[in-house]
């Protein structure tokens, strides 16, 4: 991975956010990220073809419940569980794919996994962001980190 | 005209998002029918008459391509329109499908512009 590909996923991240789920994103300073939530929603995705690697998303649970809401027409505070990890799946696969579109173009064939979604405490997610290429966002208030990787 | 759709995603909010921006593209319609893979979509295809399938590729129990293969096989189902919506954009992808049978592929996420133009291209009754 390189600069000019964590670029490509910022871009493409902040575009899927708007047109899938009618969010704006505001990229954070890389100088001073936002705080890493007490809980969060990691979402993670593996991709095999020329390129090999996971993507992941890593949020709190208030901001894929307002996802998923903007999705399915309804109030935040109807939207369960299942249906917030759902959203935030779909995100992830819809931008994977938009993400390694944007990078290679039409021709190579990728494999994408299915996405998972597991809760992790503040510890377990500057773990998994250690050494990995990464950016966060700012979206209705609320962290979105972006990371891509082995 | 008002017409059937079904759409075939394991993603509840993927199935959503198609349903909701068939609503808004203006587009008629009867009934929306929804499943979550291509065996339930064949099981409801065996009851429902629709107008057109909307069709992942990868799902678990059985899959876009397996599902495109079997009603092209069905001589009830094999004229039925099916549309895939994906993520994957590869040629490669795109001409197994259209091998298949498949008549177009969206990529996800669409404007209600982009998929009402896709489906009118199937729909519109002849002058």
């Amino acid at each position: 991975m390189s600069t000019d590909s964590i670029t490509v996923l910022a871009k493409v991240t902040v575009e899927i956010l708007e047109r899938f789920a009618f969010l704006l994103g505001d990229p954070a300073e890389a100088e001073a990220p936002p705080a890493l939530p007490a809980a969060a929603w990691l979402a993670t995705l593996q991709f095999a073809g020329p390129r090999r690697g996971t993507l992941g998303l890593a949020t709190t649970p208030a901001l894929a419940r307002q996802m998923a809401a903007n999705l399915f027409g309804r109030e935040p505070g109807e939207i369960s569980d299942e249906e917030a990890v759902d959203a935030l799946k779909e995100l992830l696969n819809v931008t994977c794919g938009d993400y390694l579109h944007e990078l290679e173009g039409n021709e190579p064939l990728y494999d994408l996994a299915a996405p998972a979604v597991l809760p992790a405490d503040r510890d377990a997610l500057r773990a998994r962001l250690a050494g990995r290429e990464q950016f966060a966002l700012n979206v209705e208030g609320q962290p979105l980190f972006v990371f891509v990787g082995d | 005209m008002a017409y059937n759709i079904m759409i075939v995603d394991d993603s509840l909010t993927a199935r959503t998002f198609i349903a909701r921006t068939l609503e808004i593209s203006g587009i008629e319609l009867q009934q929306v029918f929804q499943a979550r893979n291509g065996q339930e979509a064949l099981d409801l295809l065996q009851r429902e008459w629709v107008d057109i399938v909307f069709v992942d590729i990868n799902m678990p129990v059985m899959n876009g391509v397996e599902l495109v293969h079997q009603m092209r096989a069905s001589e009830v189902l094999k004229s039925v329109p099916v549309i895939v919506i994906s993520t994957d954009r590869s040629a490669h992808r795109m001409n197994e499908l259209k091998a298949a049978g498949v008549q177009a592929y969206l990529t996800k996420p669409f404007t209600p512009e982009e998929l009402k133009a896709t489906v009118e291209r199937f729909l519109t009754p002849a002058a």
